[in-house]
């Protein structure tokens, strides 16, 4: 091949909805270029063994025709601006531009995918679990776009992928995710953990993490049962087809979900035992306490200030917000109910209302509306 | 308002300034700040929340009583009066010598009498008793 290189644009790529509304390319999105790099190679190289059924291996310097560079970001949603900086060749590899063939088949099949919910048949079997792999990262809210000149627009989107998994009989897919809920046990050999979910099944995932810093910080997060304070990570996990996570693949970040002062006296109610206040008053239940935070996640989302948190004699969580001229109190009960009630000072002035299942948003609704009233 | 009627020995305390002695349990104590629970019955209490009144016992006999003879937790003692319960909408009531006082039963047992009292009432009387105790600040503390 000759030392000449030449530049040009490799298609056009979008990504659209949620985070990519701002301007920017987040820096957690260049691992997805990586996949969709990984893709075109993956299903270049078939492609070419494909035509050339006599050769076993792709020839040496097949993966310089590639070359993807990210130059620019455009405008419009967030557009990465890919070029491809291949060697001018010296007819090795005379007439088909294989990386193109790739781009091209992958939109294809992105396509036939939405439309027919079928592979193309051209398209390498062998690469569809690296298909599946591309926008692991995407939230519910976001897409990415795949088009080139005079091409048809090919979409990618979570839905997209589950069918991709779904045809290529995959029973797992990787996504990236946030989840709350309770670390309850560490290990650094192997680096492990399990982690309990916040919910009403509360049902516990098996986790791993590759950096050997995030030691320290799930260790903080530690605990023993429902005394571990609860945790917002963001995540590598796997999920099978009917959306489940089974399990944690690696931990991108973690932090407390809850402020300090908050997670603090959660914890302090969590080891009180029935019979607390005699004789016979049931301390509050994990399902209770498990709620609470889902509540107070929410009130620190929306900026509201902390309340006072008390057990309720009634057995459950009593939350108090106390203002000049009136009163906010909430009680969670074990056995699922909710009390809500608001009243005045300095009148006879009162609300009351009560649901049989809890629902944080309703709760929140009448907290904010009493509130800001 | 109707009053529920008392048995024999009960005696309702006047409009005055004596007070009546609570317990609080330290889980009832978040960031220094009472819950309205402190004056408001649980389920338990049947409509009557135990105290003590001052004529007969001193807040800190109250709460020696209260931990070391029952054995049960506290954080220290806080107070409404007699005047104060009244005009919030309860009272309180004097049982230590009644003909069936409690059991067991401190020393100038008085309970705050919610009988008459429905359930969203409750809540709101529990808040304003537990403001003016906070008002009046603690009577006594643990060590």
């Amino acid at each position: 091949m000759s030392d000449e290189r030449e530049d040009a644009a490799f298609g056009t790529l979008r990504l659209v909805g949620g985070r990519y509304s701002s301007f920017g390319l987040p820096v957690g999105a260049v691992a997805e270029l990586q996949r969709y790099e990984k893709l075109l190679e993956r299903v270049a190289n078939r492609l070419y063994l494909q035509e050339n059924p006599r050769r076993r291996r792709v020839p040496r310097g097949f993966g310089d025709l590639m070359d993807l560079r990210l130059v620019a970001i455009g405008e419009g949603s967030v557009v990465p601006v890919l070029s491809r900086t291949r060697p001018v060749t010296d007819g090795l590899f005379p007439s088909v531009d294989w990386y193109d063939e790739s781009r091209r088949l992958i939109n294809e099949a992105l396509r036939e995918i939405s439309d027919s919910n079928r592979v193309p048949s051209r398209f390498p079997r062998s690469a569809l679990g690296d298909l599946a792999q591309f926008g692991r990262s995407l939230r519910d809210d976001e897409r990415i776009e795949l088009s080139g000149v005079n091409e048809p627009v090919a979409v990618l989107d979570p839905g997209t992928r589950t069918r991709i998994a779904a045809l290529a009989q995959i029973d797992e897919i990787e996504i990236e995710t946030t989840v709350l809920g309770q670390i309850t046990g560490l290990r650094s050999d192997p680096q492990r953990f399990d982690l309990v979910l916040i919910g009403q099944d509360r049902y516990k995932l098996q986790g791993a993490y590759s950096d050997p810093a995030m030691w320290g910080v799930l260790r903080d997060l530690n605990g023993f049962a429902y005394t571990a304070p609860l945790s917002s990570l963001t995540v590598v996990a796997k999920q099978n087809r009917d959306g489940d996570l089974i399990a944690i693949v690696d931990v991108i970040s973690i932090e407390a979900a809850l402020p300090p002062r908050w997670a603090a006296r959660i914890a302090e109610l969590a080891q009180l035992q029935d019979g607390w206040l005699p004789p016979s008053t049931e301390a509050p239940t994990r399902g209770v306490l498990d709620v609470t935070e889902e509540l107070l996640l929410a009130c620190v989302d929306d900026n509201l200030p902390r309340p006072s948190i008390y057990p309720s004699g009634d057995g459950g969580v009593q939350l108090e917000w106390r203002a000049p001229g009136y009163n906010i109190e909430v009680e969670l009960l074990n056995d699922g109910r909710v009390e809500l009630a608001w009243f005045a000072e300095m009148s006879d002035e009162t609300e009351e209302v009560e649901y049989a299942v809890f629902d944080a948003e309703d709760i929140l609704q009448f907290i904010k509306r009493r509130m800001n009233a | 308002m109707p009053e529920a009627t008392l048995k024999p020995g009960e005696e309702a305390l006047e409009h005055s300034a004596e007070l009546i002695w609570r317990n609080v349990h330290p889980a009832w104590i978040d960031d220094g700040a009472l819950t309205s629970q402190v004056f408001r019955p649980t389920p338990k209490d049947h409509k009557k929340l135990s105290g003590a009144r001052q004529r007969m016992v001193t807040a800190s006999e109250h709460f020696k009583e209260f931990t070391k003879d029952l054995e049960l937790e506290s954080a220290g003692v806080w107070a409404i009066s007699a005047g104060e319960a009244l005009d919030s909408g309860v009272r309180g009531v004097y049982d230590a010598e009644s003909a069936t006082p409690p059991d067991p039963c401190p020393t100038g047992h008085t309970f705050i009498d919610y009988r008459e009292v429905s359930g969203s009432r409750a809540r709101k009387i529990g808040s304003a008793l537990r403001d003016l105790a906070e008002a009046r600040g603690p009577q006594h503390t643990a060590d």
